[in-house]
C-alpha cells in the first residue's frame, strides 16, 4: 500500500444551539507512506476536527456528513465501532497538545503504554511471536540494540508456550515499551516506567506520549499541536526528535499546527487550511518559495521572524468567518485583496496550478 | 542528561509519611482532649452537681449510700460530712470541676470509666464492660451497611455517569433524591410492617424485624446453638466456630436494619460518584485512552474511575465513621443491641459515664477514619504530598 | 534603534521569593526564588522586551514591577520616586501612570460588563471625568483609537472575537493616559493574522502617545519585531540584555544562543540546529551553586560551578552575566 491515508470530500458538522457549524467543508488529501505532512491553519479552520474525524473520536454533537476516509484500502465510514477501535489500536495513533492533561495522573507511564500492547491478546499469540522473532533475527544482522537482544531471548524462552500468562505477557510488553522509550531518547527508561506523569517535565511527558503512539508501529500518526504547549527549547528538542525518527520509522505523520516555522523545519508537504477548506497543498519548499493562495501569502506576510526584522507586519484585515453562515463561494473572499465576482458565487476546487502544487483559487484556474 | 524528579510540584514529598502521621497523632490527642473537656463541662459543669448523680441514685437509698455514690462518681469530696451538705453545695463538699476532670482523666488512663446504669445489667457494672459488650453489634451492622452502601452506591453512580442524561441516569437520580428525603425511622417502621404483615410465610415474617439474632422468622433457623468467643463480633465468631446456622441467623437479622441504614448514604455516594465520574470522563486523558484503542470498559474503570474514586473515598470514610458511631434511630427501631440504642438510653437515664465514653469513642472513630482516608489518598493519587 | 531617553523606571536588585512551609511543625521554609536579583532600567519611549521560558520569572517580574505583588527586597523607582513600599491611595495615584495588558483577553475582561461599563469603571475608580457625558465621549474616543467602532461599546466580551477583546483591554489600559504599559504576552492567545493587527496597533499608539512599554513574551519573533532592547531571563536573573538587533545578531550568553537557535524559522531553505541544549527549563526551587546555567551550559568550566558571575558590559549597552567572552556556535549541522 503506497498511500497511508486518503481523504475524499470529507465534511464534518457540529450541531449547536446556534445552528449547524460546518467545520470541515469537503477536504481531499492523500498521505503517502512515510511522509510528514503539515496541516496548517489558524484557530477554527477545522484542522483538529479533521484529525478527530479520521480517528473516529468526534464528540457527541459532531458528525461526518459526507466523504470518505480510507486507510489501507478500508473505508472508515463503513466500519463498526469495534473495527474502528481495533484500527486505533493497531494502525492509527494520536498525539495531543498538552501532555499534562492528556496523561492520566494516577497511572504510571509504564502502565499507560503497556496497556496498549496488552489490550490485544492476539499480539502475543504464538504465530505473532514467531513472526516477531524472525524480524528481530533479521535485524540483528544490521544492528543489534540491547533491547532487541533482550526481546529476542525472551521470545526464544517463551517460544513453546501456546498462550502467555499475564506475567509473561507483561514482561514481553515491557521490553517493547523500553525499546520505544529509548527511541524517543528518554533517559533511564527503566525508571520512567515506574514514574507518574507529574514526576516528569513537560518535554519528557510529550516524548512519553509520542512513545505511546510509536509502540504499535502505526501506519498513521495524527499529531495535534504537539509542541504548542512546550517551552521553546523543549519544542526544539521534540522537532529534532521527529526529524530523526523519520528515518527510523515508516509511519506517516499528519502534523497539525498553526506555526509555519514548525512546518518549515519538519514537514515534507504542507496543506494550508482556512475555514474548513484546504486552500493550498504543496511540497514544503515550493510552498514557501511560491505561495499562491492569497491567504497563504497573507499569513506569511503577517508572521514576524526571529532571524530578521520586517519593515512592518502586514496583517490580514477582518477576522475568521462564522461557520454557521459561512460566506458564499470561496470562504476567504471577504478578506481577499484579489477577490472578484466569481469568488462569491462558486467555491473553487483544488487544482494543480504548478506540478505538485495545488491551489483552491480562481486566480489559477482556466476560465470555464 | 540526569534524571531529576520534577520538583516543580511544590517540592515533591515535603513531609515524610511518619512525620505526617506523627503530626496527625498529636492533632488527634489534642482533639480528643478538647472534646472531653467540652463533654465533661456540659454533663457535669452546667448542671448543679446533684443532677449529675441522678442517673446513679435509686429511690429509697439512705443518705449515706447516696453520699458514697456521689463520692464514687467523683462529685463529692471524701471529706464531705453528709449528703444534705453536699446538696446545699457546702464549701469543701463539692469537688471543683477541674479537679473532677483531672481525676477522671487519671481514672480513664487506667481504663476505669466508672460505672454505668444501663439495663440489662445491674446498677453498678463497669461502663467499659457494657460498652465493649454492645460495640461489636454496632460494628457488624456498620460493616454490613458499608458493604451494601458501597456496592449499590458505586453501581448506581457509575451507571448514572456512563449513561448520563438518559433513562438509567434519570431513574438513578430519582431514587437518590427519594433516598435522602426518606426519614430513616419511618422507612424502618415501614419495612418492619411490610415484612410482618405482607411478607409473611406460614404466620412468620420473612425476615427478622428486631434483635441481632433472628430465630422466629420464616427463613431463620430456629435453634442455632452456641458459638465461641474469638473476636467478640458474632458474625465472625459464628464462622470461626463453624456454626453456620448462627451465622445465617445473624446475617438475616441485619438485613432490614442495614437496608434502612444505607438508604441515605447510598443516595449521597451515588451522587458524589456520578458527578466525579462525569468530570473524570470529560478529561483529556480519556480522549487519549480512547485513541489508544482501549475497550470502553477499560477506559471507564481503569482510567476514569481511578480518578473519580477520590471524592467518593472521602465520603465512604465519613459514612463508615457515622455508622460506627452507632446510628441511634435505626438501632432503636429494630431493637438492635448496639451502642446507638445504648447511647439513647444513657441520655434518658443521665448515665454520664457512658455518654462520655460514647462521645469520645465516636470522635476517635471519625478522626481515625479521616486519617485513614487521607493516607489512602496518598496511595491512590500519586500527586498528593503533605 | 537604541534610545538615549532618560530612565522612566529603575529597578535595583529586585528579589521576589515565595515561601513554602515544610517540616513537622511547618517551620522549615523553602523558597521559590522567582525573581532573584534583577536590576534593570526602562528608558522613556522605548519598548523593552523580556524573554524567557517557564521558571525564568518573567511574569513575576512584571507583576512585581507593577506592584501587584509585594517585593521581598530591592527597589522600584518610577520617574524618580521610589514606589517599592507605597500602599493605599499613594499607590493608587501611580496606578494611573502605569497600566497593564494581560495575556488572556477572555479572562481579563469581566464577562458581565459591557465594554462601555468596563471603561467607565476605570474612570470612576480614579475619579476622572466626573461628568457622565464627558466620560462617555472619552470612552467613544478610546474605542476608536484602538480600531473598533462605538457600536462595540454596548457589546459583552463573549460577543467579541479574541482580537477585538484584546483591543478593548488596550483601550481600558489607556483610559487614564498612562506613561507606561506592561504587556504580558499580549498576543500569545491570538491567531497569527490578528497578532499582526494588535502589534501594529501597539506600535502606532506608542508613537502617537509617547508610551513606554515592557513586553513580556516567549515568542522571540514578536520581540524582535517590536522591541528596542531585549533582556533574557533565566531562573530569576537577567543573563543578557542588549539592543534587540545586537542581541539577535550577536548573542554572547550561551543560553541566549540556545533560545534563539530553538526558534524554527518559517523558511525551509534555512538550515537550523534547533536543539542546542538538552533538558528542560528547571524550576527556581533548588538553584544550583555558582552560575545558575552551568548544569546545561556546553561551555561550563569549574569556575562556573563555584563562582556566581556578575553582570558586565561587553560592548556599550550590552550586558551579560557570564565569566567568559563567548561567541556561541552550533556544533552539528542543522536541518
Amino acid at each position: 500500500m503506497d498511500l497511508a491515508l486518503e481523504l475524499r470530500g470529507l465534511k464534518v458538522s457540529f450541531r449547536t444551539c446556534l445552528g449547524e457549524v460546518k467545520a470541515v467543508d469537503g477536504i481531499s488529501l492523500s498521505v503517502s507512506r512515510g511522509e510528514i505532512i503539515g496541516l496548517v491553519g489558524e484557530s477554527g479552520c477545522g484542522k483538529s476536527v479533521t484529525a478527530l474525524a479520521i480517528a473516529g473520536l468526534l464528540p457527541q454533537n459532531a458528525e461526518v456528513m459526507a466523504g470518505e476516509i480510507v486507510i489501507g484500502g478500508r473505508n472508515l465510514r463503513k466500519m463498526t465501532q469495534q473495527e474502528l477501535r481495533l484500527l486505533r489500536l493497531h494502525e492509527l495513533a494520536m498525539v495531543f497538545q498538552d501532555p499534562t492533561t492528556y496523561l492520566n495522573p494516577v497511572l504510571t507511564i509504564g502502565s499507560q503504554i503497556t496497556e496498549i500492547l496488552l489490550e490485544d491478546p492476539q499480539l502475543f499469540s504464538r504465530e505473532k511471536r514467531a513472526i516477531r522473532l524472525e524480524e528481530i533475527e533479521m535485524e540483528e544482522k544490521t544492528s543489534a540494540s540491547a533491547d532487541l537482544l533482550v526481546e529476542r531471548d525472551l521470545l526464544r524462552a517463551l517460544a513453546d508456550r501456546r498462550k502467555l500468562s499475564g506475567r509473561d505477557a507483561r514482561m514481553l510488553a515491557e521490553v517493547r515499551v523500553l525499546e520505544v522509550l529509548r527511541m524517543v531518547r528518554l533517559p533511564y527508561p527503566e525508571r520512567i516506567l515506574k514514574m507518574y506523569p507529574h514526576e516528569l517535565s513537560g518535554g519528557m511527558k510529550q516524548r512519553a506520549m509520542i512513545a505511546m503512539a510509536l509502540v504499535r508501529r502505526p501506519t498513521l500518526i495524527l499529531a495535534d499541536e504537539i509542541t504548542t504547549a512546550l517551552d521553546m527549547t523543549v519544542q526544539a528538542q521534540v522537532l529534532a526528535l521527529l526529524k530523526e525518527l523519520k528515518t527510523e520509522i515508516d509511519s506517516s505523520i499528519i502534523l497539525i499546527t498553526h506555526d509555519l516555522g514548525v512546518v518549515a523545519k519538519v514537514c515534507d508537504r504542507v496543506a494550508v487550511m482556512y475555514a474548513g477548506n484546504i486552500v493550498e497543498l504543496a511540497g514544503v519548499k515550493e510552498l514557501f518559495r511560491n505561495p499562491l493562495h492569497p491567504y497563504t501569502m497573507g499569513l506569511l506576510a503577517a508572521i514576524p521572524r526571529a532571524d530578521a526584522e520586517k519593515v512592518g507586519l502586514r496583517s490580514i484585515p477582518g477576522s475568521v468567518p462564522d461557520l454557521v453562515n459561512p460566506p458564499s463561494g470561496c470562504r476567504y473572499h471577504p478578506r481577499c485583496p484579489q477577490a472578484f465576482a466569481r469568488c462569491s458565487e462558486v467555491k473553487p476546487m483544488l487544482t494543480e496550478a504548478r506540478p505538485g502544487h495545488w491551489v483552491a483559487c480562481f486566480l489559477f484556474q482556466e476560465k470555464i | 542528561m540526569p534524571l531529576r524528579p520534577n520538583s516543580q510540584s511544590g517540592g515533591a514529598g515535603l513531609l515524610k509519611l511518619h512525620e505526617y502521621l506523627l503530626r496527625r497523632l498529636l492533632l488527634t490527642i489534642f482533639v480528643l482532649l478538647a472534646i472531653s473537656v467540652i463533654t465533661f463541662s456540659i454533663t457535669r459543669g452546667l448542671l448543679p452537681p446533684a443532677t449529675a448523680l441522678t442517673g446513679y441514685l435509686r429511690l429509697g437509698e439512705t443518705d449515706q449510700t447516696k453520699l458514697s455514690i456521689a463520692q464514687a462518681v467523683g462529685v463529692a469530696t471524701k471529706s464531705c460530712p453528709s449528703f444534705s451538705a453536699f446538696l446545699n453545695s457546702q464549701k469543701g463538699c463539692v469537688v471543683p470541676l477541674w479537679d473532677q476532670y483531672f481525676y477522671w482523666l487519671v481514672d480513664v488512663s487506667k481504663g476505669d470509666w466508672g460505672y454505668s446504669n444501663l439495663p440489662p445489667t445491674a446498677a453498678t457494672a463497669p461502663t467499659l464492660t457494657i460498652f465493649a459488650e454492645r460495640f461489636p453489634y454496632t460494628l457488624q451492622l456498620a460493616m454490613a451497611s458499608a458493604a451494601l452502601t458501597i456496592l449499590v452506591g458505586f453501581f448506581l453512580g457509575i451507571i448514572s455517569a456512563t449513561r448520563a442524561n438518559r433513562v438509567p441516569d434519570h431513574l438513578s437520580r430519582l431514587s437518590a433524591i427519594v433516598g435522602y428525603s426518606i426519614p430513616a425511622f419511618w422507612f424502618g417502621f415501614i419495612l418492619q410492617i411490610a415484612v410482618v404483615l405482607y411478607l409473611a410465610v406460614r404466620g412468620f415474617p420473612l425476615l427478622p424485624v428486631s434483635g441481632a439474632l433472628g430465630t422466629g422468622c420464616a427463613l431463620c433457623v430456629a435453634n442455632p446453638g452456641q458459638i465461641g468467643t474469638y473476636t467478640t463480633i458474632p458474625l465472625f465468631d459464628s464462622l470461626l466456630s463453624g456454626n453456620l446456622a448462627y451465622f445465617w441467623d445473624t446475617l438475616l437479622a441485619m438485613i432490614l436494619p442495614a437496608i434502612t441504614l444505607s438508604i441515605v448514604p447510598i443516595a449521597i455516594l451515588s451522587r458524589i460518584l456520578r458527578s466525579s465520574m462525569i468530570e473524570a470522563l470529560s478529561q483529556d486523558y480519556i480522549l487519549l485512552a480512547r485513541s489508544k484503542g482501549l475497550r470502553d470498559w477499560v477506559v471507564i474503570y481503569r482510567h476514569a474511575l481511578r480518578n473519580a474514586i477520590l471524592p467518593a473515598i472521602t465520603a465512604c470514610g465519613l459514612i463508615f465513621a457515622s455508622f460506627l458511631g452507632g446510628v441511634v434511630v435505626v438501632e432503636y427501631v429494630f431493637t438492635y443491641p448496639g451502642i446507638g440504642a445504648a447511647a439513647l438510653a444513657a441520655s434518658r437515664n443521665l448515665d454520664i459515664n457512658f455518654l462520655e465514653l460514647d462521645v469520645l469513642v465516636s470522635a476517635l472513630i471519625i478522626v481515625v477514619a479521616n486519617l485513614i482516608v487521607d493516607v489512602l489518598y496518598v496511595y491512590l493519587d500519586p500527586r498528593i504530598r503533605y | 534603534m537604541s534610545q538615549q531617553g532618560k530612565a522612566l523606571i529603575e529597578v535595583r536588585n529586585l528579589l521576589k521569593w515565595f515561601p513554602i512551609r515544610a517540616g513537622l511543625l511547618g517551620r522549615k521554609v523553602i523558597y521559590v526564588k522567582a525573581v532573584d536579583g534583577v536590576s534593570i532600567t526602562v528608558r522613556k519611549s522605548e519598548t523593552l522586551g523580556i524573554v524567557g521560558e517557564s521558571g525564568s520569572g518573567k511574569t513575576t517580574l512584571g507583576l512585581t514591577l507593577m506592584r501587584l505583588v509585594s517585593t521581598t527586597s530591592g527597589s522600584i523607582i518610577f520617574d524618580g520616586i521610589d514606589i517599592t513600599h507605597l500602599t493605599g491611595s499613594r499607590l493608587k495615584n501611580f496606578r494611573s501612570r502605569m497600566q497593564m495588558v494581560f495575556q488572556d483577553p477572555y479572562a481579563s475582561l469581566d464577562p458581565r460588563q459591557t465594554v462601555m461599563s468596563a471603561l467607565l469603571e476605570v474612570m470612576a475608580i480614579h475619579h476622572k471625568f466626573g461628568n457622565r457625558k464627558r466620560a462617555c465621549e472619552k470612552a467613544e474616543e478610546l474605542i476608536q483609537i484602538v480600531g473598533l467602532s462605538p457600536v462595540h461599546l454596548s457589546r459583552f466580551p463573549h460577543e467579541l472575537s479574541g482580537g477585538q477583546r484584546q483591543r478593548v483591554a488596550i483601550a481600558r489600559a489607556l483610559v487614564l493616559s498612562p506613561d507606561f504599559l506592561l504587556l504580558d504576552e499580549p498576543t500569545s492567545s491570538l491567531d497569527v493574522s490578528v497578532q499582526a493587527q494588535i502589534l501594529n496597533l501597539l506600535q502606532t499608539l506608542q508613537r502617537e502617545r509617547d508610551l513606554t512599554y515592557v513586553l513580556i513574551s516567549h515568542n522571540l519573533a514578536v520581540v524582535r519585531q517590536v522591541c528596542h532592547r531585549t533582556a533574557v531571563m533565566y531562573l530569576g536573573r537577567i543573563v543578557e540584555i542588549a539592543d534587540t538587533s545586537r542581541l539577535f545578531e550577536n548573542p554572547k550568553h550561551p543560553y541566549t544562543f540556545a533560545l534563539l537557535s530553538s526558534v524554527p524559522i518559517p523558511d525551509p531553505e534555512v538550515l537550523q540546529k534547533l536543539d542546542v541544549i538538552k533538558g528542560d527549563p528547571p524550576s527556581p526551587i533548588n538553584l544550583p551553586a555558582g552560575c545558575r546555567f552551568h548544569l546545561r551550559c556546553p561551555y561550563a568550566t569549574d569556575r562556573c560551578k563555584d563562582e556566581v558571575p556578575l553582570p558586565r558590559e561587553v560592548e556599550p549597552g550590552h550586558w551579560i552575566e557570564c565569566h567568559y567572552d563567548l561567541t556561541p556556535r552550533a556544533e552539528a549541522p542543522g536541518f
